[in-house]
């Protein structure tokens, strides 16, 4: 069993609820909870990922992680240390230590600066080094990411870079300012198979080579199955599984890890897929419900599961999934 | 006769930098009922080829040389009038972003019926019972014809993108990568659907996606595209298993899957040539693992290697 020292993340009770609209006159407001309840943590040293469709809280729990923004309730301790409503001078110094790398290379490198300016800006906002071991950082980093030699590419803007090469700039103004948490948000989903492999694999190196931790947050399984040592699949602003990538894929316990496993296509043509039933039907945000989320889809549903919503229990040895008929199933 | 037969097709794009040679000798043919998939990366020029049967290329293009026989009838000679007769009619399309496409102000099986009168001589009452086979057909509740685009999800309007590519019963449907907006779930639903229709009606498909997995259980026949040219083609399960170009080698173990072991990934080094100026030998020579000295002077030729096996690679030579 792993001590209390090797948890780097601990997340509880995570929740985010956004308010849409508010109707000064009858008092009310419209809600979307973006994340309920959710609570994982992530080892030292460890790649966690999040897995889940398009609008299931999974780049909120990115966001909140990395403090672009506040979580409405709950906690998270990075090393020991609740982040969660930290302000000023705590929460730059929290940057040093967490970084962020965004899905669209095209959009979160800004299109004026430089290589350069782009890598060295976080050392100037954390007022890290004089100038001389700044250039010194930039280079270091450029190499880190394998833009050799770097500087071929210092003085470059973004419009003179491939997507692969963008997304290295973004990696290494990630990485500049050594941070031991990153947290990357679909950092491949813009790219092509042949392009999007040698960032995975450079993504995989630098977690040996600099004893990194990474929340991975990804839509697409067999990717999340390449990078994780442990997944979370989220569904609806809800966990509903959690455990290690390779026995929760082999062996999933939520009627929804089911169904999404079974729906990833195969890169083989003689592979066959048993497709796990799922009912497709519009689901209202129902996060204030009593009723299991996954209930409008689920095929095996039972009484129960109208009346109340399902923890997350333990069906395995760290593999847990919230289902009340998951050890049945 | 095939039903359509692409011969040398050539398309450049008229840019400010100079002409871009999207398109370079592309030939294949597909029978009546067949499925191609066409698979590459981005800027491949699989789309180009998808346009250019459909001649629905952006203005800028220019066709080179090479035809498109549809029916035994050059669709590259026929008028702006005759190609409107054979869109949707015989040939119908479903795009990426199609489901962006449809008319919020009007419902979506108006917008069906639209389609449908436009080419057959019906009444609005048989137009409507089209519509409602259509959308049994493609696992849509017919009572939702009267319901607006907003009232749809994603899948949902997809799904009604595909009614309507079906509504005239077309001889050949060409999906240009008709789920790659939607989640995974919805993708297998979609793509599901677009087979068992396809097997049913017996319409000739071509299938352009950048994902070899969707391709893989997709298609009977499969072409990689590599910079504007087909370099591999086959029937899908010898372009996995029994795979001859190198570049076809390098996609495919550049993808990770759920099944089997995890192999560690092999990325491709470099880019993809700039296509206003691409590499005077064979395409892929700067980034090849395999390249030797005849490939960075001559452009290899597309050979049938193995029987309905077609390469271009200078490393490959017929048996």
């Amino acid at each position: 069993m792993r001590g209390k020292d090797d948890i780097l993340v601990d997340v509880k009770g995570l929740t985010k609820i956004y308010t849409l609209k508010r109707n000064i006159f009858t008092r009310s407001a419209e809600f979307v909870t973006a994340i309920y309840d959710a609570n994982f943590r992530i080892d030292n040293g460890e790649v966690f990922g999040l897995v889940g469709e398009s609008g299931s809280g999974k780049t909120t729990c990115g966001r909140i992680l990395s403090r672009l923004e506040e979580p409405t309730a709950g906690q998270i301790f990075i090393e020991g240390v609740d982040i969660s409503h930290l302000r000023g001078k705590e929460l730059r110094e929290f940057r040093k230590n967490v970084q962020m790398i965004f899905q669209d290379p095209y959009e979160s490198l800004n299109p004026r600066m430089t290589v350069y300016d782009t890598v060295v800006e976080p050392l100037e906002v954390q007022g890290i080094g004089d100038y001389e071991e700044r250039e010194y950082r930039v280079w270091k980093a450029l190499k880190t990411v394998e833009l050799y030699p770097p500087r071929d590419y210092l003085f470059r803007f973004p419009h003179e870079l491939s997507g692969g090469q963008r997304q290295r700039v973004a990696i290494a103004r990630a990485l500049v300012v050594e941070p031991d948490f990153v947290i990357a948000d679909e950092p491949v989903s813009m790219l092509d198979a042949s392009i999007r492999a040698g960032i995975l694999n450079l993504l995989l190196d630098l977690r040996s080579r600099l004893g990194l931790t990474y929340l991975f947050i990804t839509h697409d399984v067999a990717v999340a199955r390449y990078m994780c040592d442990r997944m979370g699949v989220i569904f609806k602003g809800r966990l509903v599984e959690l455990g290690k990538t390779e026995r929760l894929i082999a062996h999933p316990h939520h009627p929804y890890t089911k169904a999404l496993l079974s729906a990833v296509p195969i890169p083989d043509p003689r592979a066959k897929r048993e497709r796990f039933r799922f009912e497709e039907r519009e689901i209202p945000d129902r996060a204030f419900d009593q009723a299991c989320v996954f209930l409008p889809r689920c095929a095996a549903s039972g009484r129960i599961c109208r009346r109340q919503s399902p923890e997350m229990v333990e069906v395995e040895e760290d593999h847990y999934a919230a289902c009340h008929l998951s050890t049945e199933m | 006769m095939s039903l359509l037969e692409i011969r040398n097709l050539t398309l450049h794009y008229q840019t400010t930098k100079g002409m871009v040679q999207a398109v370079d000798k592309v030939s294949f043919s597909l029978d009546k009922g067949e499925s191609i998939g066409l698979v590459g990366e981005s800027g491949c020029g699989k789309s180009s080829v998808a346009m250019s049967i459909m001649k629905l290329m952006p203005a800028n293009a220019v066709i080179i040389g090479g035809e498109i026989l549809f029916k035994g009838d050059d669709l590259l000679r026929k008028d702006d009038e005759e190609i409107r007769s054979i869109r949707w009619k015989e040939i119908s399309m479903v795009f990426q972003a199609a489901m962006n496409a449809l008319n919020p102000v009007i419902s979506v099986g108006d917008q069906i019926i639209e389609a449908i009168q436009t080419h057959n001589d019906v009444s609005e009452a048989e137009a409507w019972e089209r519509v409602k086979e259509l959308y049994n057909l493609v696992g849509l509740d017919p009572g939702r014809g009267k319901s607006y685009p907003h009232e749809y999800s994603g899948g949902m309007k997809q799904r009604a993108i595909i009614a309507m590519s079906l509504a005239c019963s077309p001889d050949l449907i060409i999906a240009d990568e008709p789920t790659t907006a939607l989640d995974v779930i919805m993708q297998d639903q979609i793509i599901q659907e677009i087979v068992a229709i396809q097997g049913r009606l017996d319409t000739a498909m071509i299938y352009i996606s950048h994902d070899i997995s969707v391709i893989a259980e997709t298609c009977g026949k499969t072409g990689v595209m590599y910079a504007g040219k087909i370099v591999e083609y086959a029937d899908t399960d010898s372009l996995f298993y029994d795979t001859l170009h190198p570049y076809t080698k390098a996609l495919l173990s550049s993808y990770p899957s759920i099944r089997g072991e995890i192999k560690r990934l092999n990325p491709i080094p470099g880019e993809p040539p700039n296509l206003l100026n691409p590499p005077g030998g064979c395409r892929f020579c700067p980034r090849c693992p395999e390249r030797e000295g005849v490939c960075e002077s001559q452009d290899p030729e597309y050979i049938e290697a193995k029987e309905g096996h077609f390469v271009a690679c200078h490393l490959v030579k017929p048996t």
